[in-house]
Order: C-alpha cells, then sequence, then structure tokens
C-alpha cells in the first residue's frame, strides 16, 4: 500500500515553483466536495472558482514515473494546481477513505487495463502517451523526462550524417583551442609565480573563464572560477590551488591526446572538458539494471542554473554479490525556477540505469522502470572502505570533485566547532560549508546512524540520515 | 625500489615552493625518488604541472581516514517515545511560521501524552528559545535532557544549558483557556462572517478565539465556515482559519492524551 505522502513531499512534485505555490490555497478543505482517497488513489471535486466543478484524481499506486494525474482543468502543467492542491489536503490529512467517485473509477480502470497492455506490448507506450495527452487527460508526468515513453529512435552508429558530423568537428576543434590557451594561461603562472600579486586579481581568472565559455568548455568555466575563490581562503591555500590547476593542466594536456589515452579515459576527458553526449545515444547503451534506492540529494548554483544531483545506489539486497554502485542523476533549473525530481529520497525501485561514458560509471539517466516503487534505505559501508571507494574512482578520474559514500557514523567534535564522522575505522571530516550539524548531532544522540554525503576535498558533506526506517533530509 | 608514499610529501613540498616563487626565478628542483616524470617537458612550468598533476592525483587518491576520535557521551536516556510522524510534520509546519498560534497547544498536546519532540526538529526549538524565555522554558520542559546535552555537546550554537529565568511577571507560554461559553464564541465568529466584519485586519484577533475554543467546539465551526458565503473581504481570513482549525484539529488527534481515550470525533473531508 501506497504510504501517505508528507507536504514536502506532494511540493516537490510541482513542475515549478509557481505551481507549489498555487496548490497551497487549494488544499483548502472547503473548496473540494466528495473527496475521497483509497489505497491507490485520491479523488475529489473542486468547487471553489467555476461553474462546473474540476474532477481531479491522483494515482499513487503507479509504477512508471510517480503518481499520475487527472484533472479537467485548461491548465497545461502537469500536476496542475487542483491535482497539487488534492494531494496536500490529502498529505494534511485531510481526506477520508471512501468509495471511487464513477469518474475516478472509470480512469483509474482505464489506466489499469493500459499498464496490462503496456507490459505486454512496448509500442503501446508511447502511444499511450499520446492518447492520454489527446484525452484532455494529465497523466505519466514523469514519463517524457524518463525517457521511458518518449524515447526517439535511436539513428544507430552507423549511420552517417555529414553535416552532424561537421557540427561536432568544429565543435570539437574550438574546444581544442580554447583548451591549450588554458593550458598556456596556468603555464604563464607557474613561471611568474603564485606568490606574484597580480595572481590573486579575479578579473584575470574572470577572463580566462569568459573565453573557456566561448570555446563551449562551460563545466571547465565554472571550475576555474571555483579555484579562483580558493586563492587566498587560508594560510595553505597554495597547496589547495596548485593541486587544481595541475589536474587543470592534466584535463586541458589530455584533451590534446585523447586520441592515444585507453578508451575510458578519453570519454573521461570528454566529459569532463565539457562535450555533451546525446541523451539517446546514452540510453542505448547497457543498461544495469537493479533495486535503486534515492539515497541523498545535493544542490549548488552554477552561474545562474541550479544543478541537482540524485544520488541513486543499489539496495541491500543486491549487496551480497557485489559492492553497492552508485548512480548521479542530474537536474537543472535555470532563471530561478526551483529543480523538481519525481525520485524522492528514501524510496526506492527497480529500473534500468544506463550510464554516461567515462572511466568510472557515475553520471546516469534512468530508463524503464519496472514493478512497483517502494521505501528503501542504502546499505552502508565503513569508513575506510568508503574512502577507499573514493581512491579508486580518483585514481580513474582525477578531476572528480565529489564521490558519494554511505557510512554508519557517530559525529563527534574535533574540537572549535569542526566536527568528524567516525566508526571502528577511523574518522572523515564535515565539510565546513555543512549548516545542519546541530540536528545531525541531535539525531545521532552518540550513537552510529547511517548517513549518505558526499565526498570532496574540503570534506565530507551529509545529505540524507536514514534513521528508524525514515529517511531525513539535512 | 623506494617506497613512493613516503617521499609524495617531500616531492609535494618542494613542487609548492617552486609554484609559489615561479620557475622565471628558481629552476625546477630535481624530482624526488620514485616521481620522475616519464616523458620530461622542455618548459620549466609545464613540467612541473605535470609533476604536479601526478602528486595530486596519489594525493587525492590515497586518502586515508583520520584517527578515531573519543566518542561524545550519550545523552541521558529518556524513555518516552518520539511523537507520531503527524505530529512531528505538524510542529515541522508550526516552526516554519503556518499557524504559529496552534505552538503552545502542540507543546501541551505533547505534553500530556507522553511523547518527546523528534530529535531533527530539536535545533529548530532551542534556537528559537534563545530570545523568548517564555517559549524556551515549556520547550525544554519537553524536550527533556537533550537540551541540556545538546548545549553541553555543541557549544558554537549559543545554547544555554539551562533555561533562562524567567522575567518577572511574564508566563510560560501556555496554551489559551478556552471560554466560559465556547458555543458563543463561534457563534460570534460565525456572524462576523456573515455582517463582513471578518476583514484580514481581525483576522489575528479570530485566530486566537479559534486557537481557543473549547476543541469540541471545532467541528461546528469547520462546519459554518465551509458554509460561509463567498465575499471578497472575508474570504483570506475564512482559509487562515479554516487552516488553523483544521491544523488544531491534527494535533490534537496525532497526539491524544495518554490517560483517556476520550478523542474528540471530528468529521473529515
Amino acid at each position: 500500500m501506497p504510504v501517505r505522502p508528507t507536504p514536502d513531499q506532494v511540493l516537490s512534485l510541482a513542475p515549478d515553483s509557481a505551481a507549489a505555490a498555487a496548490a497551497v490555497p487549494v488544499a483548502d478543505p472547503a473548496s473540494w466536495s466528495a473527496a475521497g482517497c483509497d489505497d491507490g488513489a485520491v479523488w475529489g471535486q473542486y468547487i471553489a472558482t467555476s461553474a462546473e466543478p474540476y474532477g481531479v484524481a491522483v494515482d499513487l499506486s503507479d509504477d512508471v514515473g510517480g503518481p499520475a494525474y487527472r484533472c479537467n482543468c485548461p491548465s497545461r502543467k502537469i500536476p496542475c494546481k487542483h491535482a497539487l492542491g488534492l494531494l496536500l489536503l490529502h498529505a494534511n490529512g485531510n481526506v477520508v477513505a471512501a468509495r471511487r467517485l464513477p469518474f475516478a473509477s472509470e480512469w483509474l480502470q482505464r489506466r489499469a487495463a493500459r499498464a496490462g497492455a503496456a507490459a505486454d506490448d512496448d509500442a503501446t507506450a508511447a502511444g499511450d502517451a499520446i492518447a492520454t495527452h489527446d484525452g484532455g487527460e494529465q497523466a505519466d508526468a514523469g514519463a517524457g523526462q524518463l525517457g521511458g515513453g518518449s524515447r526517439a529512435p535511436h539513428p544507430g552508429f552507423g549511420e552517417h550524417d555529414p553535416a552532424r558530423a561537421k557540427r561536432q568537428l568544429e565543435r570539437s576543434e574550438r574546444m581544442k583551442a580554447g583548451l591549450r590557451e588554458l593550458d598556456r594561461w596556468l603555464a604563464d603562472r607557474i613561471r611568474v609565480g603564485l606568490a606574484n600579486p597580480e595572481f590573486g586579481d579575479l578579473a584575470t581568472w574572470d577572463r580566462l573563464a569568459a573565453r573557456l565559455v566561448d570555446a563551449q568548455c562551460g563545466g571547465l568555466a565554472n571550475r576555474v572560477r571555483r579555484v579562483a575563490t580558493k586563492v587566498g581562503q587560508h594560510p595553505r591555500w597554495h597547496e589547495d590551488v596548485l593541486e587544481e590547476m595541475a589536474l587543470l593542466h592534466a584535463l586541458a594536456a589530455g584533451a590534446q591526446h585523447t586520441s592515444t589515452l585507453p578508451a575510458e579515459l578519453a570519454d573521461g576527458v570528454h566529459v569532463a572538458t565539457g562535450l555533451t553526449v546525446a541523451k539517446d545515444d546514452v540510453l542505448a547503451g547497457v543498461p544495469s539494471t537493479a533495486r535503486w534506492v534515492v539515497a541523498g540529494e545535493s544542490r549548488t548554483r552554477e552561474d545562474r542554473i541550479t544543478v541537482q544531483r540524485t544520488w541513486l545506489t543499489t539496495s541491500p539486497s543486491d549487496r551480497d554479490s557485489a559492492p553497492s554502485t552508485w548512480a548521479m542523476l542530474l537536474t537543472f533549473g535555470t532563471f530561478g525556477n526551483e529543480v523538481t525530481t519525481e525520485f524522492q529520497v528514501g524510496s526506492a525501485f527497480d529500473a534500468d540505469v544506463h550510464w554516461y561514458p567515462g572511466g568510472i560509471p557515475l553520471r546516469a539517466i534512468v530508463g524503464r522502470l519496472h514493478g512497483e516503487r517502494g521505501q528503501g534505505a542504502p546499505a552502508p559501508t565503513s569508513i575506510a572502505g568508503g574512502l577507499e571507494a573514493v581512491g579508486w574512482a580518483i585514481a580513474r578520474e582525477p578531476w572528480l570533485e565529489r564521490y558519494p559514500m554511505c557510512v554508519e557514523a557517530v559525529p563527534s567534535s574535533a574540537g572549535s566547532g569542526r566536527w568528524l564522522l567516525a566508526d571502528a575505522t577511523g574518522s572523515i571530516p564535515i565539510a565546513s560549508s555543512f549548516s545542519r550539524m546541530a540536528e545531525l548531532v541531535c539525531v545521532a544522540g552518540g550513537r552510529e546512524v547511517v548517513i549518505v554525503g558526499e565526498w570532496s576535498t574540503d570534506g565530507f558533506l551529509p545529505l540524507t540520515l536514514f534513521a528508524e526506517q525514515q529517511a531525513v533530509l539535512l | 625500489m623506494t617506497d613512493i608514499a613516503s617521499t609524495a610529501s617531500d616531492e609535494w613540498t618542494q613542487l609548492v615552493t617552486a609554484a609559489v616563487l615561479g620557475t622565471d626565478r628558481r629552476p625546477l628542483p630535481v624530482a624526488a625518488a620514485g616521481w620522475e616524470s616519464v616523458v620530461v617537458s622542455p618548459d620549466a612550468a609545464t613540467e612541473l604541472l605535470n609533476r604536479a598533476a601526478a602528486v595530486a592525483t596519489a594525493r587525492r587518491a590515497g586518502v586515508r581516514p583520520g584517527a578515531v576520535p573519543a566518542r561524545m557521551p550519550a545523552p541521558p536516556a529518556d524513555p518516552r517515545p518520539v511523537c507520531p510522524a503527524e505530529a512531528s510534520n505538524a510542529l515541522a509546519r508550526l516552526l516554519r511560521g503556518e499557524h504559529e498560534v496552534l505552538l503552545a497547544e502542540w507543546f501541551a498536546c505533547c505534553q500530556q501524552s507522553g511523547h518527546r519532540p523528534p530529535p531533527h526538529l530539536v535545533p529548530a526549538l532551542l534556537l528559537r528559545g534563545r530570545r523568548q524565555p517564555a517559549f524556551d522554558i515549556v520547550a525544554r520542559r519537553l524536550i527533556g535532557p537533550l537540551a541540556g546535552w545538546l548545549a553541553d555537546a555543541m557549544p558554537e550554537l549559543g545554547i544555554k544549558v539551562t533555561p533562562t529565568a524567567l522575567p518577572a511577571g511574564t508566563e510560560p507560554l501556555l496554551p489559551p483557556r478556552p471560554p466560559v461559553d465556547s458555543g458563543a464564541v463561534v457563534t460570534a465568529i460565525v456572524s462576523a462572517f456573515a455582517d463582513g466584519s471578518a476583514t484580514w485586519a481581525a483576522a489575528p484577533q479570530l485566530r486566537v478565539a479559534v486557537a481557543a475554543i473549547d476543541p469540541t467546539w471545532l467541528p461546528a465551526l469547520v462546519l459554518e465556515l465551509n458554509r460561509a458565503q463567498f465575499r471578497a473581504p472575508t474570504e483570506r481570513t475564512r482559509v487562515d482559519l479554516l487552516g488553523v482549525a483544521q491544523l488544531r484539529r491534527d494535533i490534537i488527534v496525532s497526539l491524544p492524551r495518554s490517560d483517556s481515550n476520550d478523542v474528540v470525533a471530528l468529521p473529515r473531508g
């Protein structure tokens, strides 16, 4: 039976922040008539605004891409504010168990029938999405993003498209030129020395970053800006900055010689320097099918874009055979829009995960989902084991900035406001940017707790706490 | 064969020194044993970066756990169970500033039902109490021994180990006493909607009234508010009061008194 969502989970389903904000006033019991729920669905009639009530229903039992929604309002947003409002009403406990309203039961039966048919025949899936749309219903919110229903036919590796090949060649030449310039710039800095007063001048770093953007190496430009902020940060900043410069040099030099590098390393260099890989090419790769647990999510601002990383890890049941593997889903939000994700931390699902090419499997896309969603918690390793995995990953991709870890450890004070996570195998410092230390200490209460977080050179950044079958986002 | 782990730090130190001074001013020192380049670059700066990249990778990949620190003492045992998830969600909403008028009631209900607040909300409660002694004294009674323990364990939070004494003449935060005749108050609230005086300006007073009435009158109030005619000037107040009434009901239902089973029967939907 699906659990009742929390209000936060409901709002995270909103397509944008405006929709989330609009949903809150809709979740007013006075605006609803005949709202009811059972194990698999919620429904109700929204009567507040128009002469004709809107029939709203949400299928919670859905196993492909999150809940499905139905509402006959004219909004094009999926889910619309009425569906969200109904879910909020449900989340706040204002919907009682009842018999399904005729429109809801009819819709749910049609969905169930289609789900059965889709399981038999792949091809109906795409048609299904179209048919649902034409029927004036809003369903399968996640399917488009997941690539499950809307996967375009893959052109195939053998197919030749001269225009595309030419564009790619041009782009790759531009990137190479940009990287040569980066390398020259780095060598020039080393020649005059890091102690040179001009070294800390942010404008020179910014100019370099801008030229990298022109060369379509956007990822590296952001990285250069991050290095610039480390200049003068603490008395031993020279070490941090030299480390970063050396790794940037390795990337820039490597990119000039990708044809002589091992294939996986060359792919890693390409991705790190900013060469984009088409989603269809990733989806055409061989997937890894397993039960995945959504272990945590973190957000950073890069330029004006919010980048959200959602970390998936294999479920404990698969652990006996192999150590946990990780997959990172990236989602982006631009211009102040909230990033939304269809994967709630603490949930688990069976799915095909396709990794992007590279030295280590990390960034990935979720392909087809199988079976039911449920709850799950990741399997922890020891701190020594987690760091060993980090070391393994860095040895393959030295420019890696973060790597996930799941440990069962106890927070311990290192004095003067610094904190560590410790278990029997050792300790790891917590990043100074972590702001919810008091919550972590309180929940742990001096005992070991399961914590998912990201390792980075600044320390460990805790993201999620799994305690008593519940995931607490930090 | 030389142990390259032992020479790594020497190599790193001399590379950092060379980089700080600049290769124009000082020739690049000879590589430490085990760290010689396979292909030496003719340019000193590039050669320095090449060698630094190798050591940097080794330093990052070779990260090892630190020493096991002394274990912090566990907080004193608290036999009370953590409050149910619904109550914990309600508290999170209250602490976010939603229907704050009900905070006192949440505390009272939690106290009576013999639960304690969820640990992940304890820091928020204590931090809020720093400036409100009346709030602090009640919150700490509810939090129990965890409060003093956290204050000891994390001095950087600036939380006192014992609550600040209440200034003379102030009462600890208690839920409002129910009026003598709650029915009359409900009637008054409803008539304020009927005559249009329940504007947003009047909302704070009405909110306090809804938070104070005998909870057995809540269903009647919800029913009447749902029936109230739509009027633009009073609509916002109506929605707000319904929210207060609903959340209050949720709090009472999710934290029943431990000494009696008389949970207020309330219609839903």
